[in-house]
């Protein structure tokens, strides 16, 4: 929206407002009884985000539950993974996605299971399995470090495998 | 921490009856017991009622949350849901951690846009699936969403019940607190009293809140089920065993 800063309707008395002392507070200049709350705009240098397919031209199919669109508006430079690069040209909305323009995209690179090992859409589910062995994992450095070298320091191919492997299991 | 079943029940139950006949439901992330209670009240008793969850296929907002938001503070959401680690006796929610900021104890998963939902929705139905002293208090730790605003803030709504698997409280807009409305089958006071943080008020007779009724049972099962498992397949599964209906 390119803008300075944002009311938001809410936040006052929260201590939100201790941590943030960029947060502020303005009388309504249309109504001087009233205080608001005021944000500074942020303006991320890179976004990134999943999406279910993209185009060589950059437009993208992502999910209508996620704020990426406005995440691709407000940053300057947005890359997005995609499942699948598709020919194209995605031309505009499809029930069940929302579209984001090329205009706002500067890159699409295909990864396949991408949003492994939560779910993407239709394609695949929440992989729980893998989320309980994260967290049981995560619980102390060297079980954090043993993840880390199982599913992040290995090749996409490598990872991938385990993920197909991790979704047919179920739940 | 994991409630038994029939537990989960109750306050699925109870939270559906806070939902009337015609009003705009929003149900937001990690609310499997609210996502039931909105269909639930849909299904049995507020067949006028719109209810959108976060995270289901029907989602009608194109924009995801920020949508969402703007809808609500535009002034359409009737009920909101939330809950927090800790929630005092003046409605203040904490989602952010607890003991001191700088170096929390837990560190809790955070606000997640309920300073502003609080105040826009018109009623927030909060919910506590363990009501102990240590989660229900005097006074939250960090307030995160607080349960009134300061003067000269406009704020549409605020809390109107909260339900736990021991109690249902109404909330006294007068007096900032709660006061008990039911007890749980099973429950005392005194036993309800040990198991909360704070000075428990009544107004009146204190009565139980009524078991899950056939009717109720019957449309969890039959109409609440499906769509559930859409979202919650996990929650889902736990609550009605792995055969179909």
């Amino acid at each position: 929206m390119g803008l300075p800063f944002i009311p938001v309707p809410g936040l006052a008395g929260s201590d939100i407002m201790r941590m943030r002392p960029d947060f502020r507070t303005l009388t309504n200049p249309y109504d001087p009884a009233e205080t608001v709350v005021v944000v500074p705009a942020l303006v991320p240098d890179v976004a990134v985000f999943h999406a279910d397919r993209a185009d060589r031209y950059g437009n993208v199919l992502t999910d209508p539950h996620e704020t990426n669109r406005i995440l691709a508006q407000a940053a300057e430079i947005t890359i997005v993974t995609a499942e699948e690069i598709v020919a194209g040209p995605l031309r505009g909305p499809e029930p069940g996605f929302t579209f984001v323009p090329g205009l706002y995209v500067t890159a699409v690179v295909e990864a396949p299971l991408g949003s492994h090992p939560a779910g993407c859409g239709r394609r695949y589910g929440v992989d729980a399995a893998h989320l309980r062995e994260y967290a049981r994992l995560a619980r102390t450095e060297a079980g954090f470090a043993e993840y880390l070298e199982r599913y992040v320091m290995v090749p996409a191919e490598t990872y991938r495998t385990q993920a197909v492997a991790g979704i047919g299991r179920g739940r | 921490m994991t409630l038994e079943r029939e537990a989960e029940i109750l306050m699925i139950c109870a939270l559906a009856r806070e939902i009337r006949d015609g009003e705009r439901v929003g149900v937001g992330t990690l609310s499997p017991l609210c996502a039931a209670a909105a269909w639930l009240a849909q299904a049995h008793h507020a067949p006028r009622a719109e209810v959108v969850v976060l995270g289901h296929p029907d989602w009608p907002f194109y924009d995801g949350s920020k949508e969402f938001f703007d809808w609500a503070q535009r002034g359409r959401l009737d009920v909101f849901f939330l809950s927090g680690g800790q929630i005092d006796r003046r409605g203040n929610i904490n989602l952010t951690a607890v003991g001191p900021y700088a170096s929390p104890r837990v560190r809790l998963p955070g606000a997640a846009g309920s300073a502003v939902l609080y105040y826009a929705a018109r009623r927030t139905i909060l919910f506590k699936t363990d009501h102990s002293p240590r989660g229900l208090v005097e006074q939250v730790d960090f307030v995160t969403a607080p349960g009134r605003a300061p003067p000269g803030f406009r704020r549409r709504g605020g809390p109107a019940a909260l339900v736990t698997p021991r109690a249902v409280f109404d909330w006294d807009a007068d007096q900032a607190e709660w006061v008990v409305r039911s007890l749980s089958p099973g429950e005392t006071w005194d036993g309800v009293q040990a198991a909360t943080g704070f000075a428990l008020a009544a107004r009146g007779a204190v009565g139980t809140t009524p078991p899950p009724g056939s009717d109720e049972l019957y449309c969890l099962e039959t109409l609440v089920r499906p769509r559930l498992a859409e979202v919650y397949p996990e929650f889902t599964h736990r609550l009605f065993g792995a055969t179909e209906p």
